[in-house]
């Protein structure tokens, strides 16, 4: 039996959205397996599924169109949103934990304050907020599944905390200038504030990222 | 009878048809091809290509809902519900039909032929 999720995609074209090639493979396939459980063969199965579409391209840009409304809309659901929520949600736990004076535990890598350089290299981690970043990550990738999100969608969902963050920080050091300094504060900044948030968000995202099927939104 | 008018009254049908199904249970795409070949003895006939970009023009003007549901065989399936704004639009949508058949009959006598 061909793979008709590959077909539909080599078909429609690589813009299509992973929803629409599942739910049309499934269509084909429903068609193929009647075929063969009224006695057809495989051949003459997968002829009767070909049929179903006479020309690829019109079928494209019929999609296309009747889609292409939707397409903000959609993204805004998908992604922006649950990228949204996750980002203020995180953002909002640790204002509140430091409103209430939860304090970070501070590592010191190197202290060159010992050698007259007055700089030490260290950087602090807010357990308490990163326990909370599995609960945002799989929030936000579990509000862009959903929303029929592609797993790319539910994984910038989930990092949208670090991403955010990564971002600023890359225009601060653009702006800021290019010592050692700025950049040794940049590696532990980023460490600090971008790949320990990120893995913890994704501890709990990766489960929703890694679902077989690009889109199963259940009823709500 | 143009292409145009012929093109009108298919995708009006199948409009008609689609909605009229999935107001008695929501299904899947396969399924209302199939119910639709069935129930018309073969009359009307929705192939992938026609189905689908009906069903996402419908979806998009709100008169359906899509939801990914597994069936008892765990497979997944994109469900087709009937909105609350399809509703409504079945209620004229039947009512125009009923008015061009009869006119139609009273015309050529189709009911007769």
């Amino acid at each position: 039996m061909p793979d008709w999720n590959e077909l539909i995609r080599e078909r429609l074209g690589c813009e299509a959205e992973g929803a629409v090639i599942s739910e049309l493979a499934s269509h084909l396939e429903e068609v193929y397996e009647q075929a063969r459980a009224q006695g057809l063969n495989q051949a003459a199965s997968e002829e009767r599924a070909s049929q179903e579409v006479s020309d690829w391209r019109v079928l494209a840009a019929q999609i296309r169109r009747a889609k292409g409304g939707n397409f903000m809309k959609r993204r805004i659901r998908s992604f922006w949103l649950p990228a949204l929520f996750t980002l203020v949600g995180s953002a909002g736990t640790l204002a509140a934990g430091l409103f209430f004076r939860l304090r970070p535990h501070l590592y010191v890598l190197r202290d060159y304050s010992l050698h007259g350089a007055g700089w030490q290299a260290e950087f602090f981690l807010h357990w308490w907020w990163l326990a909370t970043l599995p609960i945002f990550g799989a929030m936000g990738a579990y509000l862009s599944l959903r929303a029929d999100g592609t797993p790319w969608d539910r994984l910038a969902a989930s990092l949208s905390p670090s991403l955010f963050v990564l971002t600023v920080m890359c225009v601060i050091l653009a702006i800021g200038g290019s010592d050692l300094l700025q950049h040794l504060g940049f590696a532990l900044g980023t460490v600090e504030w971008v790949v320990i948030p990120g893995i913890a968000s994704l501890l709990g995202a990766m489960p929703l990222i890694f679902q077989s099927r690009p889109s199963k939104a259940r009823a709500a | 009878m143009t292409k145009r008018i012929r093109s009108k009254i298919a995708r009006g049908s199948g409009e008609l048809a689609i909605l009229s199904l999935v107001a008695e249970q929501p299904l899947y795409g396969f399924e209302i091809a199939k119910q639709i070949d069935e129930r018309t003895n073969g009359a009307l006939k929705f192939t992938l290509a026609s189905l689908y970009p009906l069903l996402y023009e419908m979806e998009k003007r709100g008169w359906l809902e899509g939801r990914w549901q597994s069936n008892e065989a765990g497979r997944d399936r994109r469900y087709y519900h009937l909105t609350t704004a399809g509703r409504k639009q079945l209620v004229p949508l039947r009512q125009e039909w009923r008015a061009f058949f009869q006119a139609l009959d009273s015309l050529a006598g189709v009911s007769n032929a």
